[in-house]
């Protein structure tokens, strides 16, 4: 597909996706649980933004509603500037062609009583793709992630972790995608392991020219992968910025309570610094405000007020008092 | 805490001994396809107010050797060989009415997922309420006052209400909260903590392990940590023992272990830690960015990349591997070593151990 040069692969605005809360005999809706509310996001062709936050900041719902796997409740979205959430069904299905999704549990994520090669050749048959030459397509995916070719003929419960992950990439690839979310992709294994499959998806992303948004609560995975590292809160980004400048000099007390949390492999020095208190506050209940003013160190007034808006330049972007311009 | 009486009436030095000391240990499982040697021989000793962390990838048996301490192995495990000793006491031989003695009161656990572990139609007060009552012999009205004390010190706000609160109630963090107040209960003088943080978001872990730590230093507790986090080892640890199919292949502490690794293997998993800063494995005693003021920047823009990558899987222990079971993932294997397994020396077991100029 083209598109004008400068518009991005995919371009989210002002998403809200809430899940609507109900109770009572009657199931009368009470509210809602507002997973993403007020969410942008820009992504070009060819880099990888990595996402990140705490369970339940709306994450993994970014991650599905950008590939319209959830129907965001209001909000814009576009693919190559055609607005994704009014695209015929033709359209949709092209684009669910070129947009993938990895998963973090290679253990649920594929399909016990199917042998890798049918799970590998499941979304080509759906897409039309590779007529007759199936064998051969899921054999080169096979080596492309550093598998066997061999191996499409056994199943699952065959392997390890970290090779069902490699299938789960494999599966995701063999539709030819440019864009694929990786939802906690590495999360469930070992840290050597860990390590091979960052590798693999880095490779891959040079080799194939893919687009990735990564979505992670480790942020040193994210540093290890992201071009761009966007920060998650209770549903919005509050801080967005090239990897280099987000790690040098993070401006939103919530990204400094994050990077401070993270214990750091270097013994000798017993120094936890909870510079957050408490814990992360109800998604179907913010707090009025800045979201993070319950836990903020430096909150003031203006904050428990009026949530504050982005503001930045390209390269770096922060939604906080602190920064009003 | 006039709870922490030992159990042995004899008036014994018991600061002069090591807490916990495991010798030999062999827990092997039953299993179709033959005896799986889950945990193989291992030997460690913990002092008390000491914190030792075991860690290992999936599969190492670092969760069956702190099962073992307590006594909590069930068919088809079985205890192969080996003793653990807790004080003055050889816990092989122990009765399971010992067993029910020592287990909570003496010695305690905090799981990995509390959600799982806390019972789910018991109030999280009475949870507290019940080792109390059921060790110490606490009426009721002192047994919750007691339990109120333990949540004010484990720092859940609004202690209170939270006594009557269910667990499903309450956050993730919270009801790890109430795990350690009821593991700290009766004055435990060993502390097992398996994964603690594990289920936890980083903000809400680095709170508690601070916790731990805090109550390790006011009760003088052994803690045996259980992770397969080196940050949190790092973080938390005075000494390390590393774990690799069923074997500890190095032990040491912790700024020792980080600093000049031995063994291979731990020198690989150092490796493979997604770094948040670059090079630091190179100079370990270089300033960390986020202390003190986190807008002190530094001005580095490499790529952090691990440097060296570990190949191949964690061994199936139907199929461990001859001589020493990390040869076929070793760069420095040589022949000897799938041939013949190697000693521990008392800090690795290895042949060919990294070697640092003095």
């Amino acid at each position: 597909m083209n598109s004008l040069p400068g518009t991005p692969l995919l371009s989210a605005s002002n998403l809200r996706t809430w899940f609507p809360l109900r109770a009572g005999f009657w199931q009368r809706a009470a509210g809602a649980v507002k997973a993403l509310d007020g969410f942008n996001l820009d992504i070009s062709a060819g880099e990888t933004v990595g996402l990140v936050g705490e369970s339940g900041c709306g994450k993994s719902t970014a991650g599905r509603t950008l590939l319209r796997l959830i129907e965001p409740t209001d909000g814009s979205l576009t693919w190559h500037g055609e607005d994704l959430l009014r695209m015929s069904p033709k359209a949709l299905r092209a684009f669910r062609k070129r947009a993938q999704i990895v998963f973090q549990d290679p253990y649920s994520s594929l399909n016990p009583r199917m042998d890798i090669g049918s799970i590998l050749a499941e979304p080509m048959r759906i897409h039309g793709l590779h007529r007759g030459s199936e064998q051969d397509r899921t054999r080169m995916l096979l080596e492309s992630v550093g598998l066997l070719p061999e191996y499409a003929a056994r199943y699952p419960h065959e392997f390890s972790g970290g090779q069902r992950q490699r299938v789960a990439i494999a599966r995701a690839l063999a539709t030819e995608p440019e864009f694929i979310v990786a939802d906690e992709p590495v999360s469930s294994l070992d840290v050597s392991i860990q390590a091979q499959i960052l590798d693999l998806l880095l490779g891959l992303k040079e080799r194939l020219g893919l687009t990735y948004l990564f979505i992670s609560h480790d942020l040193g995975v994210i540093r290890l992968i992201s071009d761009r590292v966007a920060v998650m809160y209770l549903g919005r980004i509050v801080e967005i910025a090239r990897r280099e400048e987000l790690f040098r000099a993070p401006l939103h007390p919530y990204t400094q309570a994050l990077f401070a949390a993270i214990p750091k492999p270097i013994p000798g020095k017993k120094r936890f610094r909870a510079t957050a208190t408490g814990e992360v506050p109800s998604p179907a209940n913010p707090p009025a405000g800045c979201h993070f003013h319950t836990r903020c160190p430096l909150a003031f007034d203006r904050c428990r007020k009026e949530y504050p808006p982005m503001t930045g330049g390209e390269s770096h972007r922060v939604a906080c008092w602190l920064h009003p311009e | 805490m006039e709870a922490n009486v030992p159990i042995a009436p004899d008036k014994l030095d018991f600061d002069a001994m090591p807490l916990l000391e495991v010798r030999d240990l062999k827990i092997h499982f039953r299993t179709p396809e033959g005896t799986v040697p889950a945990v193989d021989g291992i030997s460690f000793s913990l002092e008390p107010g000491e914190a030792l962390a075991l860690v290992g990838e999936s599969g190492s048996g670092k969760s069956v050797t702190s099962l073992s301490i307590l006594g909590l192995i069930s068919p088809p495990g079985f205890h192969a060989g080996g003793s653990v000793r807790f004080r003055d006491r050889d816990l092989s031989a122990a009765s399971e009415s010992e067993w029910l003695r020592l287990r909570g009161k003496e010695m305690a656990l905090v799981f990995q997922d509390p959600m799982h572990a806390l019972n789910p139609v018991l109030k999280c007060g009475k949870q507290v309420e019940e080792g109390l009552r059921l060790h110490l012999g606490l009426g009721s009205r002192q047994a919750r006052a007691r339990a109120l004390e333990l949540f004010r010190e484990v720092g859940i706000p609004d202690p209170e209400r939270r006594l009557d609160e269910y667990p499903h109630q309450m956050s993730g963090g919270m009801r790890q909260r109430v795990m350690i107040a009821s593991a700290l209960a009766c004055g435990p003088s060993l502390l097992i903590a398996d994964e603690p943080t594990t289920a936890l978001d980083v903000t809400v872990q680095a709170q508690i392990l601070e916790l731990l730590l805090r109550e390790r230093d006011a009760r003088k507790m052994g803690l045996l940590l259980v992770t397969h986090d080196l940050s949190v080892v790092a973080e938390t640890a005075d000494r390390v023992a590393v774990m690799y199919a069923g074997k500890i292949v190095e032990l040491a502490p912790v700024e020792d272990l980080f600093a000049r690794p031995r063994h291979p293997y731990t020198r690989a998993l150092l490796d493979s830690i997604p770094d948040l800063e670059m090079d630091t494995r190179d100079k370990p005693g270089r300033e960390n960015p986020f202390d003190g003021n986190p807008l002190a920047g530094k001005s580095d823009d490499a790529v952090p990349r691990p440097r060296r990558r570990l190949e191949g899987n964690v061994p199936d222990p139907h199929r461990f591997p001859s001589g020493c079971r990390f040869h076929p993932r070793c760069p420095r294997a040589t022949g000897l070593c799938a041939a013949a397994e190697p000693a521990f020396d008392g800090r690795a077991a290895c042949y060919h151990p990294l070697e640092y100029a003095a």
